[in-house]
């Protein structure tokens, strides 16, 4: 008796049974199995992008909807708009909760999937192509920094540069790994010191193979494995002049406009070389098909939302879902705002060649201009592409770093080939004797012209810790500016 | 012939079967003087004792401890030593001189073994029904008044016997037999039967080793098959139901007496939160958090199974309660063990039953009161169906058409068209039930195979239920191995009434008819109009006419087949060292179609692209396999006169596998055109394959040790090592022990003197015991694939949770303390306190979105059940002879639910709950989960009922504030549907061959939301047939004091005075939680046992048996409730024959 059962102990005790015990799914695929292969991180990081394309953030929210009305972006006609409550700031409201909230959960969605990757390929390095390794690795260190950095722009203090305090307080959860463990919320100088310690890990790793064109690496002796085209579109990943870019925006966040300059500067030389061009023209051809709204040569980073049309059209359309009475979800410029800010009664002849003004309005009336950007005609060679980092920012970047730095000459350079390249004839450029106010100025303009239905205006508000801004009458302070972490995060975290 | 013999041997032996309970004693004493012994027996069997008292008084005195043993053996007992004997001669008992010669054949004579005779040398073994050898048992030899006992292995030899000596073999528990030698080469075997009335008292079976009732500690309850008979013939559940109270099986109100829902059901309270479960899928392959676990000889089983078994099969089912009873079972007998164990077969004769009945079920609609045609057509005027109601001045074209439609209904009223619509889907549903057995058996070799078919026709037309099945056990014995295999095949079919949901007939108004003028169906029992309420615009109105959809071929069927095979060796290695390997193969398959043509009423709004979209098809297939294993070592030792050890080690493992896959197509032009392959595509919403699919695998370690002492004190132990592969890595095993004591205290001596108890057995027990009953990957991070988007042409591929390393089992503590007891052989009973702690319950614990997820499964909740169970029965009349005894008996329990803790857990659960209790179109009641309150809460707002001033509901806030202002953050607690008390009461009863038998169920002490006035009376859809109360008990106008709000829409005033007419929902208020208390007659059956007829010796039968049975005849409840909604209860018939060739 005794015999069997050490026999049955010992058939079970070790590792053999342990093993007998794991089983792996056949529906999902278990997060050991997935990572058995180099597809598997391929995979998963696709599987990041496109969480990323989400309607609740990058998708629609982050971009279009939420941000840029919280930036007054948009004219709003009366209280049955569905973001009439978002544009008054009044974050209690169920409507701007969920909203907003999806945005936090959203993001660390992705954040932890991201982890998932991160925690895992160091595991599997030595049986990797090193330069599979380091991309991956690299794009998801360089999301994850991305993907934090926008929370705290949205959840966290700006205008650190006048109020430092901001980096004292605690604010959001830095998140580094995959775990039902709950990250405490870390204060603001930690947490952008994580964002910037990501940033440069992921620069580190990836600089060597993505600069950026694949081509370009072969010759260099570098080989990448793109058999399977994986590497093709860098625009559409997050790239190393992405993480440049993203640089940039952290540094000129944090006051340290030297950094910004010389991440900027990267971008606009040695991308503009690889990676990014201006606008050639192409919005200028009188086939829609061909019309490139978004400025796509210009995209340092954008994502690839399917069918992302079907989603904004009610929000952009003339019409109602019926096709005939009112859109009374409108997200639309008024007419009497736009002509203001295009300066077009005081300076006719400057903005009638702006692209963003001749092409991108479809001035049904004089007080409803609507916005073109990510309108869509069947077969448009551009679909599909929602900006998140574009070229002109990093000019706006270098202006604002140099104005800031007392050389508003320099800025309003920048400022000017941005302008050119909209279509402004040379004739309005600015003129470099502008004062450091007037440059700040037009550097505000620049973004409300330019990253229209992009979600950056508010951060830019933010950022510079503007009192009052366009479009409300509301004091805009750390009330307005932070907005509150989700319920649910405040209470389940016990106050962490 | 052979089977005439058995017949009256069968006879024969049941009166002795019978009889012996009133003939056991149970006596325990020193030194008693004889006289004083008999005067006992006097007293506890009603026998006389005649004698020469010179007998008794030159008798030696006599120390002697016995409980429930045969009088014939006690006599042996107490004369041993004597120089006399005694003999029982109809209720008489002699006392005689020892002389050998001239006793009658079946009597018994004992003296001391004489070895001095000459003779030959008989060696032997005695068995046991099922092959284990009887220690102990005693041998007479009649000629040579030789006694031996058999040694531990059953053997026995006897010297000085010659051919044709006749061998007396007595056990107690055991039917005494008589063997005359023929052959002294040859080594006898001798077997012996269980005597029935002593066969639940004397083994308890686990499903994994049988255990000694009287050094049992565990709370169990064994129930027959004649038990189980008693109540219905319907199915095993149906039964359990009646007979064990701490299995709470309620009726569904919602799916009444559908044949083809599975019950839901707990043993001792509900210790799980419930998951996020997977609906839509037919299989039966999820689980059920509270179900118990069902083991099947040996082997677990789906309730399915359990449902479908033939009844005839069974021969005990034993309910396994409290940690003592099932820790054996480990991680999965948390929430109860049910062990049903299958007839073996039995005698060496050759055997054929057969068993049939035919099945009359009838709907049973006491519980709804709709208003007819005329009521129906008033309320709805009183409503304002027929006028405008809007601040607007009135549009006479509107009106005009109102009063068009009002005086078309009336017409019909008043040309007495007052339709029956609740008839119209309904029957009596007949059903039929055969089955046929037959046993077969040499001395070693034995069969047991089994036919039935079992066709149950429920009341809904078209609803059925048809389940095929076959078994065979065969059974070899070599030397000291013995095999069983027991092989099973089931096939069942469920078709679902083509006519749809009960409730689409409930709501039809009288005044429509299904048919038009010229006697056809008609696609919508009414094509009207309706006003739109606070406009004078009216709107189109469709009534479709449910009975249309009868009329189609709409199929909604679901198969299934399983066939599982289990082996069972048994092996006695030496003296009570017993080995048992079992394995166990099931394999199931099921396949559920769902089709509806595309003329169906369900299609009717499709149009334009739509159009060949009509019709669909949903198909779901499934399998499981389940393989099993187990290995067990069991040793019985005596330690010398008074201890008694019995140890167990045994190892199981087990795989389980299940997948299902559902795929819908649409596009079905005609209804003859009924299966898949007709279809157009794939349906639109539902385009590609969708289903489940999980493998679980278990290993387990089990001990038991068992000891007990002098028959009096005694105690258990179990330990069991569980590894599972649903827990997470971090906690693969799992312990979960026992340990039990208890005290017969009716063998102490003192308690013997007062000879009140015949048994008193305290018992206490603690332990643990776990429940996995959660879905196969829940501990793990997985992957999901993208379906529908792609990123740059690339395939992406997401984490679906978050992993949880660290999920282990629920773990449940259960204390246990209970009396069992007997007195003067009339009232028995049991009383069982427990409670049990469940912890590490498994909730969706909240978490802060920063981890990514809103939520992971977490062991964190803490619920806790107390309750008391009792039991008692009580003997009137006996009179075995002629098989009569008439005897009542009730039973209860009551149970006590609470919430230890959960933490804020589930916060997010409950706000998501609160959001939708303030959902103005929500009126159930909503289910939150709070520390320190029942798990069966109702949470409603507190109401003071309906202001007569205007005829709005006033609610009471949570600070106690009157307002009409309904907020989900005001709901309290304001009632418990789990009753206080439930459980049965019944008398049974046999006369001469004529049997009786009634059930009542009970419960009460607790509440229920009375959806049906609040569906049919206060939010009742106007358009669609109502509770009468509307007419008299709703609010008319200022001053009125009724319970229920306005019919419409009522005035409100605004906080500036003004005034507002607004339609106001109700929802959920104390208004609507009422008591529920209950009384069901569950069953009746009348019975006769045709064995006093000559006649079926003629015939050749051995016992025929006729039984007639309602079931569920009525409920009186306190509530008035529509019972039974989409499917309705029904009552039940049926009249059974059973012969046995």
């Amino acid at each position: 008796m005794k015999r069997i059962l050490v026999l049955v102990l010992a058939v079970c005790s070790l590792s053999a049974c342990k093993k007998w015990l794991s089983i792996t799914p056949k529906s999902e695929i278990s997060s050991t199995e997935l990572f058995k292969s180099e597809q598997g991180y391929k995979d998963a990081l696709i599987g990041t992008y496109l969480l990323m394309t989400s309607t609740n953030t990058y998708g629609f929210e982050s971009t279009v909807g939420l941000m840029d009305v919280l930036g007054q972006q948009y004219a709003m006609p009366g209280s049955t708009h569905p973001y009439y409550f978002a544009s008054l700031y009044q974050y209690d409201q169920l409507s701007v909760i969920s909203k907003k909230d999806n945005i936090w959960s959203g993001n660390y969605n992705v954040i932890a999937n991201l982890n998932n990757i991160i925690n895992t390929i160091d595991r599997d390095k030595n049986s990797m192509n090193p330069a599979n390794y380091a991309l991956i690795k690299g794009e998801a260190m360089g999301l994850r920094a991305f993907l934090h950095f926008d929370l705290y722009r949205t959840f966290g203090y700006g205008n650190l540069a006048n109020s430092p305090a901001g980096l004292t307080e605690k604010t959001l959860p830095y998140v580094n790994s995959y775990s039902k463990e709950i990250t405490p919320r870390a204060t603001g100088q930690a947490f952008l010191d994580s964002v910037q310690y990501d940033l440069s890990r992921a620069a580190d790793l990836m600089a060597k193979y993505d600069s950026v064109s694949v081509t370009q690496n072969t010759q260099n002796g570098v080989i990448i494995p793109n058999a399977d085209h994986f590497y093709d579109n860098r625009k559409m990943r997050f790239n190393y002049y992405a993480i440049r870019a993203t640089q940039a925006r952290v540094y000129l966040w944090l006051g340290k406009y030297d950094k910004a300059i010389q991440a900027a500067q990267e971008v606009i030389t040695k991308g503009q070389g690889y990676l990014v061009s201006f606008n050639g023209g192409t919005i200028n051809n009188p086939d829609p098909v061909n019309k490139d709204y978004t400025f796509s040569t210009e995209h340092i980073f954008s994502l690839n939302v399917q069918n992302m049309y079907d989603f904004i059209k009610p929000y952009i359309d003339q019409f109602g879902p019926d096709g005939v009475n009112t859109n009374y979800s409108q997200l639309a410029h008024s007419g009497t705002v736009a002509n203001d800010l295009y300066e077009i009664n005081s300076k006719p002849g400057m903005s009638l060649s702006d692209y963003r003004y001749k092409e991108l309005y479809k001035k049904i009336s004089s007080t409803n201009y609507l916005l073109l950007k990510f309108t869509y005609v069947t077969n448009s060679s551009y679909k599909d592409r929602m900006p998140i980092i574009k070229l002109p920012e990093m000019y706006y970047i270098l202006a604002e770093c140099y104005n800031e730095m007392n050389d508003p000459a320099s800025a309003v350079t920048y400022l000017n080939t941005v302008r050119i390249n909209r279509g402004i004839s040379p004739l309005y450029n600015l003129p470099a004797t502008l004062g450091k106010e007037d440059v700040a100025a037009e550097i505000q303009k620049e973004y409300r012209k330019e990253l229209v239905s992009e979600g950056q205006l508010f951060y830019f508000y933010k950022r510079r810790g503007n009192v009052s801004i366009p479009g409300t009458a509301k004091v805009m302070d750390n009330a307005v500016y932070v907005l509150p972490v989700p319920q649910a995060e405040t209470d389940m975290s016990g106050g962490h | 012939m052979k089977l005439t013999v058995f017949l009256l041997t069968a006879a024969f032996l049941s009166v002795q079967a019978v009889g012996s309970r009133a003939q056991t004693i149970t006596f325990s004493g020193k030194d008693i003087p004889l006289k004083q012994v008999f005067a006992a027996i006097k007293k506890q069997t009603g026998y006389l004792v005649f004698g020469n008292t010179d007998l008794l008084k030159s008798g030696k005195a006599v120390s002697i401890t016995v409980q429930d043993i045969p009088l014939r053996d006690f006599l042996g007992m107490i004369s041993r030593d004597q120089a006399f004997s005694c003999e029982i001669r109809s209720k008489t008992i002699m006392l005689m001189q020892k002389t050998p010669p001239g006793l009658a054949e079946n009597v018994v004579t004992y003296t001391r073994a004489d070895t001095s005779k000459t003779g030959g040398t008989i060696t032997g073994f005695v068995r046991n029904e099922k092959g284990e050898p009887l220690v102990g048992t005693t041998i007479a030899v009649k000629e040579s008044k030789q006694v031996v006992l058999t040694n531990e292995r059953g053997e026995f030899k006897l010297n000085g016997v010659n051919v044709g000596s006749v061998l007396f073999i007595t056990n107690i528990g055991f039917k005494s037999q008589s063997v005359a030698i023929q052959d002294t080469r040859k080594k006898m075997e001798i077997i012996l039967e269980k005597n029935i009335s002593s066969l639940s008292e004397v083994v308890v079976n686990t499903g994994i080793v049988d255990r000694n009732i009287n050094s049992f500690t565990g709370a169990a309850t064994t129930i027959t098959k004649d038990q189980l008979f008693r109540v219905s013939n319907k199915n095993v559940i149906q039964s359990l139901k009646v007979l064990e109270p701490s299995l709470m099986i309620f009726n569904n109100l919602s799916f009444g007496s559908d044949p083809n829902k599975l019950p839901e059901m707990m043993l001792r309270g509900n210790s799980s939160f419930p998951q996020g479960t997977v609906t839509d899928l037919k299989g039966d392959y999820g689980n059920s958090p509270n179900q118990p676990l069902f083991i099947l000889d040996g082997f677990e089983v789906s309730l399915t199974k359990v449902v479908d078994l033939d009844m005839n099969r069974i021969e005990s089912i034993t309910i396994l309660k409290d940690a003592s009873a099932k820790a054996i079972y480990g991680s999965k007998a948390a929430n109860g063990v049910v062990v049903i164990e299958t007839k073996k077969n039995t005698g060496n004769k050759a055997i054929i039953t057969y068993n049939g009945s035919a099945d009359v079920e009838m709907p049973d609609l006491s519980s709804y009161h709709l208003t007819n045609a005329a009521e129906k057509l008033e309320a709805e005027r009183l409503y304002g169906l027929y006028s405008q109601i809007s601040d607007y001045p009135p549009n006479y074209q509107t009106q005009l058409q109102l009063d068009q439609q009002y005086n078309q209904r009336l017409q019909a009223v008043l040309s007495g068209v007052n339709t029956d619509w609740m008839s119209k889907p309904l029957r009596n549903g007949l059903g039929q039930k055969h089955g046929v057995s037959v046993e077969l058996g040499e001395r070693d070799l034995k069969l047991f195979a089994d036919f039935s078919y079992n066709n149950i026709a429920g009341v809904m037309k078209g609803s059925s239920r048809n389940v095929f099945a076959t078994s065979a056990t065969l059974s070899y014995r070599y030397k000291n191995f013995l095999f069983r295999n027991i092989l099973s095949f089931t096939d069942g079919k469920s078709n679902d009434s083509p006519y749809g949901l009960f409730s689409e007939y409930a709501k039809m108004n009288p005044y429509w008819t299904p048919y038009d003028e010229f006697g056809n169906l008609k696609q919508n029992a009414e094509t009207g109009i309706v006003p739109y309420a606070g406009s004078t615009s009216i709107g189109q109105f469709f009534a479709p006419n449910p009975l249309y959809n009868s009329t189609l071929n709409t199929k909604l069927t679901n198969n299934y087949t399983e066939f599982i095979d289990n082996f069972y060796t048994e092996v006695y290695l030496t003296t009570g060292l017993k080995m048992l390997l079992r394995g166990s193969f099931t394999n199931t398959k099921n396949q559920a179609d769902q089709f509806y043509p595309a003329n169906h009423l369900k299609f009717q709004n499709y149009s334009g692209d739509d159009f060949f979209r009509k019709g669909s098809y949903k198909r779901n297939e499934g399998g499981q396999v389940r393989y099993t294993g187990d290995f067990n070592i069991n040793y019985n030792k005596p330690l010398g006169d008074k201890q008694l050890l019995f140890v167990n080690v045994g190892a199981n493992i087990s795989q389980r596998s299940f997948e299902e896959v559902a795929y819908s197509a649409e596009g079905f032009p005609n209804d003859r055109m009924n299966d898949i392959l007709f279809a157009k595509q794939y349906s639109k919403y539902m385009n590609r394959p969708t289903g489940s699919e999980g493998t679980t695998r278990d290993l387990g370690i089990l001990s038991i040790a068992s000891y007990s002492y002098d028959n009096r004190f005694f105690a258990d132990a179990s330990f069991r090592t569980s590894g599972s592969s649903q827990f997470g890595e971090n906690h693969r095993w799992g312990s979960f022990w026992s340990a039990g004591v208890g005290w017969n205290m009716q063998n102490e001596k003192w308690m013997e003197d007062l000879k009140v108890f015949d048994r008193l057995k305290l018992r206490a027990s603690v332990g643990s015991t776990g429940s996995q009953n959660f879905s196969s990957y829940q501990s793990l991070a997985t992957y999901t694939y993208f379906q529908d988007k792609i990123y740059q042409g690339y395939l992406g591929a997401y984490l679906k949770g978050l992993a949880n390393p660290d999920l282990r089992w629920q773990q449940k503590m259960d204390y246990n303390v209970g009396v069992d007891f007997s007195i003067w052989k009339k009232l028995t009973g049991r009383l069982d306190y427990y409670q049990s702690i469940t912890q590490n319950t498994l909730v969706d614990f909240t978490l802060p979105p920063s981890t990514g997820f809103p939520s992971v499964k977490e062991n964190l909740g803490k619920i806790r059940n107390t309750g008391i169970e009792a039991m008692l029965s009580y003997s009137i009349y006996s009179d075995p002879k002629n098989r009569s005894y008439f005897s009542v008996s009730a039973s209860a329990i009551h149970n006590k639910n609470i919430i230890l803790s959960i933490s804020n857990a589930l916060d997010a659960y409950n706000q998501q709950q609160n959001k939708i209790a303030n959902d103005r179109f929500n009126n159930t009641p909503v289910v939150k989960y709070y520390n320190g309150v029942s798990m069966d809460a109702i949470w409603a707002v507190k109401s003071l009922g309906i202001d007569p001033a205007n005829g709005q509901e006033i609610y009471l806030t949570k600070n106690g504030v009157r307002t009409y202002t309904y907020s989900a953050s005001d709901q309290v607690v304001v009632g418990d549907r789990m009753p206080k008390v439930s459980g049965t009461f019944g008398l049974n009863g046999e006369y001469h061959g004529f049997g009786l038998n009634a059930y009542f169920t009970f419960l009460c002490g607790g509440q229920l939301y009375n959806q049906t006035l609040v569906d049919r009376v206060e939010n009742a859809d106007m358009s669609y047939n109502v509770d009468k109360r509307v007419l008299n008990s709703t609010w008319h106008q200022p001053g009125d004091v009724k319970p229920f709000k306005a019919l419409g829409s009522v005035e409100v005033q605004n906080p500036d005075g003004s005034w507002t007419r607004k339609f106001i929902r109700t929802q959920a208020s104390d208004r609507f939680v009422m008591d529920r208390n209950e009384l069901s007659l569950a069953s009746l059956s009348l019975s006769y046992d045709f064995f006093k007829w000559a006649f079926l010796k003629q015939m050749g039968l051995q016992r025929l048996r006729c039984a007639f049975y309602t079931n569920d005849m009525f409920t009186i409840s306190s509530i008035p409730i529509e019972r039974g909604t989409d499917y309705p209860f029904s009552r039940k018939f049926s009249f059974s024959v059973s012969a046995t060739f």
